[in-house]
């Protein structure tokens, strides 16, 4: 999936909950105001397009910080 | 001018100070049967129809096999090494396995077949007829509607709710089943009838309704699927979810094998 893709998938989960739509990937997801229960629906919504279920490594999970860390993690989980 | 005049009776001061002595001290019906090393707080009333295994703990002012309202002629069974903690309740009629741990002022009411280990925080309540795994943890003001079923390893925190009226107030009975490994968060509430799915994640606030599928996230007033349990992230320390992969030392060493099998189950069945 194209990074740009991922970027309105985010997006449209924030518009839902009221939130400021996302300026700046090097703001962390903190600063961003982007939840844990937002990277997961991001997840479902992405899955739910490509039509499989993505598979991952949880240590690159576990290094995402900033907003770029969560479109690098999803664009290649997505070509994987 | 109106004079008072007070008097101190000595005499009766003594009585009262003595009567008061005896009120505290437990109340035990001869019928009760009780294991060895159980102790006994102030003003503890022990009926009858109770079995109490060994090394058990009753606080001060609990009441232990409370008569049903329900005609029932089982006893309360009540398994070794449990820690009941002041002012709890528990009815007769229910079979509790070993190491139950009450806070202060819990309810357990007739019916009650619950596993090892249930620890439930300061004024929580199981109502009867439920079903209750093994290793489960309530926080405090827990309210478990009747007839209920709670898997193994389940997390209840505080104030959540399982109701069983679909139609309050009426005679209907629509009890919530909860799967295995399920966390149900601060202040949910769970509709009567709702399924949980084993290893689901219920965000605090959130209403849950229906059935809700294994190894997902649900949050809101909709008890809208958010997404997959596995993606369930603390942003900041970066922690993940399912719990059992960084928590299960939380537990006695000897169920860890079990615990992981179990999520190692539940991720299987969520692929």
């Amino acid at each position: 999936m194209q990074r740009a893709e991922v970027l309105e998938i985010m997006n449209h989960v924030l518009d839902k909950r009221g939130r400021t739509r996302l300026s700046n990937e090097d703001q962390t997801t903190r600063e961003a105001n982007f939840r844990s229960l937002d990277f997961s629906e991001v997840a479902l919504r992405i899955e739910a397009k490509i039509g499989r279920e993505l598979v991952f490594d949880a240590a690159t999970m576990r290094r995402i910080e900033t907003i770029k860390d969560v479109l690098d993690f999803f664009e290649t989980v997505t070509k994987s | 001018m109106l004079e008072v005049h007070l008097t101190f009776d000595v005499s009766k001061c003594i009585f009262c100070c003595r009567t008061w002595g005896l009120l505290l001290n437990p109340l035990i019906d001869k019928a009760a049967q009780i294991g060895k090393n159980v102790s006994f707080g102030h003003a503890v009333r022990i009926y009858g129809n109770v079995q109490i295994g060994d090394n058990c703990k009753i606080g001060d002012f609990c009441v232990i096999g409370h008569p049903s309202v329900h005609p029932s002629s089982a006893p309360l069974k009540l398994g070794a090494g449990a820690n009941i903690r002041s002012h709890s309740i528990l009815y007769e009629g229910s079979d509790i396995a070993s190491y139950l741990e009450t806070g202060h002022h819990v309810v357990i009411r007739e019916g009650a077949k619950i596993g090892e280990n249930l620890r439930i925080g300061n004024f929580s309540d199981i109502e009867g007829d439920c079903k209750i795994g093994d290793f489960v943890r309530m926080h405090g003001y827990v309210h478990v509607g009747r007839g209920a079923s709670i898997g193994d390893f389940v997390w209840l925190f505080s104030l959540v709710t399982l109701m069983n009226d679909p139609l309050p107030p009426s005679h209907l009975s629509a009890p919530v089943a909860v799967g295995d490994m399920v966390t149900v968060c601060v202040n949910a509430q769970i509709m009567p009838g709702t399924s949980i799915g084993r290893g689901a994640f219920v965000a605090s606030g959130a209403v849950a309704s229906g059935v809700i599928p294994s190894s997902v996230v649900i949050s809101g007033d909709q008890g809208e699927v958010r997404g997959p349990v596995k993606f369930l992230m603390h942003m900041e320390s970066r922690t993940r979810h399912p719990w059992y992969k960084h928590f299960a030392d939380s537990y006695p060493e000897r169920v860890r094998q079990r615990i992981e099998a179990i999520g190692k189950e539940i991720e299987a069945e969520s692929l």
